[in-house]
């Protein structure tokens, strides 16, 4: 029996309201994410995947539809339902990395496991052990504004992962970085996904998404296309 | 997240703007300080009232003429000599005078100048630091001498006055006695005073018996309301007045005078201390103000904090805890503020002013309700941002 998908949603669609007009941004998309997949999603400036982000990771909400992330029902919960589910289901990876300034490395990977309440020193190894892993194990005390472009990214993946989330969401992670570094990003997450992670991929550059296992394009607020190597299944599913 | 961590994460950012954070504990500290001092200062004057009138003389019942009746008769020394009569009444001590010019060589001092008996001394617990009281001697031969209070004696620019001729309405008295300090009771400065033989000052300064105030010192407390009414129906009898007319004197127990004087410094320390508590207001306002302005700036980290997974509680709390640390500390601060003012304020007073617990205990609370109440708008504010709004915030 196939695992159930954990992200799966159905006819979402989100509209903003704005000085008297209505906005479509995304209208009846279906999506389905199995455990595991590693899905890249494409489209230019304004078609939509930033909201389409915004609404997997659970920081906004559909103006309708269905939405079961990790089987349950996240489209109509309340801001601190939400909140839970940013804290445990799901991990972020910016473009402009958010980390907090004041604090060192090892701090900003802690913080999502202070919100989870684990205990100061469980902390501190999980966030240890976790910079080790993205190859950081010498800059742990350091600042963000010490740390280089890709080091900070590799911080946020750190960050991302400390509460052990089934999904990596990443929004243009490599949007700032130079080529090199942002090879070393993608590389790490191709490592996530072979061991067994979920990671959804925004971006606009195509040689960063050809590392996916489909691609999907947004237009105007609707799924256009989708390819896959194992894809034909899922894209049939998610262009229904 | 729990209350450790909320305060190091508090601690961490208010030690990211050591100068702001100090400067908006600086409205609680001297807010805290002003009131500790204040009400410390106005209780240390009422305790110091009290216990003056206590130090009066004990079992007393006062009678004044009433100033507010235009055909009062004044009080003399037949009614005195009736009221001593009275049962119950141990003996009286008429006091005859009122303000004055004293001079002494080329200095002078305007001090009551009062008439009155040997009994005065003991009655009205008056020792001499130096030399000797009135003595019946001197009230037999109408003699001109002295007894000074020390308040006058340095007006007169010496305390070295014993023996030396003072001029009172221009007749020379020789001092004979120094005064021991002995307070005001609010009314009465009992320091600058001047006490000479009672059949002196009716014979030779004020040329008539018109008593200015009348002691009568009852032999036990629990007969002083009794000696009250019965001075009252004498004196009324004694003045002729009429059954519907008002007395034309007043007669006041001691106690009424200490819950007079009681309560007017009540007044006073409670003005005091509600000017004081604006500061603290204003000190408050101060928080929330650098509150609003620190959740603005820290738009995009609430944004930050959100996304991966704070709560509104969360977020609230970080900042209800921050600007509960600014007013503790201020408040922690402001109490030892206060208790180094009323330090000063006891040394230029010179009455004793203790900083009560209960002054402590309540600037304490009171700060740390400041910190909640100033904080709580801006901490709700910072926790109901929208969290894709505060990541976009630049």
């Amino acid at each position: 029996m196939p695992e159930p998908p954990v992200i799966d949603m159905r006819g979402i669609s989100r509209v903003y309201r704005g000085e008297g007009v209505l906005v479509e941004a995304l209208s009846d998309i279906d999506l389905r994410v199995d455990p595991g997949d590693f899905v890249a999603v494409m489209g230019p400036s304004g078609s939509g995947k930033s909201t389409l982000m915004h609404i997997i990771g659970c920081l906004d909400r559909p103006t309708s539809g269905t939405y079961h992330l990790m089987g349950e029902e996240v489209a109509r919960l309340n801001g601190d339902a939400l909140a839970h589910a940013r804290l445990l289901s799901v991990g972020f990876v910016f473009q402009t990395f958010n980390l907090l300034p004041r604090l060192t490395a090892l701090q900003n990977v802690e913080l999502p496991m202070i919100y989870a309440g684990a205990k100061s020193r469980q902390r501190r190894e999980r966030a240890t052990t976790l910079l080790r892993a993205v190859g950081l194990e010498n800059r742990t005390g350091h600042r963000p504004n010490q740390l280089s472009g890709g080091e900070r990214q590799r911080v946020a993946i750190a960050r991302a992962l400390a509460n052990d989330p089934k999904i990596i969401l990443a929004d243009e992670p490599t949007g700032n970085l130079d080529s090199r570094a942002g090879a070393e990003i993608v590389s790490l997450l191709e490592g996530l996904h072979s061991r067994g992670r979920t990671i959804i991929l925004i971006t606009h550059e195509a040689q960063v998404a050809e590392h996916a296992r489909r691609v999907l394009t947004l237009s105007d607020g609707r799924i256009v296309g989708a390819t896959g190597i194992v894809g034909a299944k899922g894209a049939e599913e998610a262009t229904r | 997240m729990n209350l450790v961590e909320s305060t190091w994460m508090a601690l961490t950012a208010l030690a990211a703007n050591k100068g702001r954070s100090a400067l908006t504990m600086l409205g609680v500290i001297i807010g805290v300080g002003a009131v500790i001092a204040l009400v410390s200062t106005g209780k240390g004057a009422q305790m110091e009232v009290l216990s003056s009138l206590e130090r009066m003389g004990t079992n007393l019942v006062f009678a004044i003429k009433a100033l507010d009746v235009p055909a009062a008769q004044p009080l003399t020394m037949d009614d005195a000599g009736a009221v001593a009569r009275l049962p119950y009444v141990e003996t009286v001590v008429p006091q005859i005078g009122g303000f004055m010019k004293v001079t002494y060589q080329a200095e002078s001092s305007t001090s009551n100048v009062f008439g009155t008996t040997p009994e005065y001394s003991w009655v009205h617990n008056a020792d001499v630091a130096l030399g000797r009281f009135i003595t019946q001697a001197d009230e037999d031969t109408a003699a001109r001498v002295a007894v000074v209070g020390l308040q006058t004696a340095d007006d007169l620019g010496t305390r070295n006055l014993l023996g030396r001729n003072i001029y009172i309405s221009g007749l020379p008295f020789t001092v004979v006695g120094l005064l021991e300090p002995r307070g005001s009771t609010g009314f009465l400065n009992r320091d600058q005073m001047v006490l000479i033989p009672l059949s002196t000052a009716i014979s030779r300064v004020t040329g008539d018996d018109s008593i200015y105030y009348l002691s009568a010192r009852v032999t036990e407390r629990d007969r002083i309301p009794d000696v009250q009414r019965s001075m009252g129906t004498l004196l009324r009898d004694r003045h002729r007045i009429g059954p519907d007319d008002q007395d034309d004197f007043l007669l006041m127990k001691q106690t009424d005078l200490q819950d007079m004087m009681g309560l007017v410094t009540n007044v006073f320390t409670a003005l005091a201390g509600g000017i004081a508590a604006i500061s603290l207001l204003v000190g408050g306002i101060g928080i929330m103000n650098i509150m609003l302005v620190s959740v603005t700036e820290r738009t995009r980290e609430i944004g930050i904090r959100k996304a991966i997974g704070a709560r509104r509680r969360d977020i609230l709390a970080q900042f209800l805890v921050e600007s509960i640390i600014l007013s503790l500390f201020g408040g922690i601060l402001g109490i030892g503020f206060g208790v180094l003012l009323a330090w000063a304020a006891e040394s230029v007073l010179r009455f004793h002013i203790g900083v009560t617990p209960s002054a402590v205990a309540l600037a304490f609370a009171v700060s740390v309700g400041i910190g909640v109440f100033f904080g709580v708008y801006p901490a709700w504010r910072a926790g109901s941002q929208d969290p894709i709004d505060a990541l976009r915030y630049e």
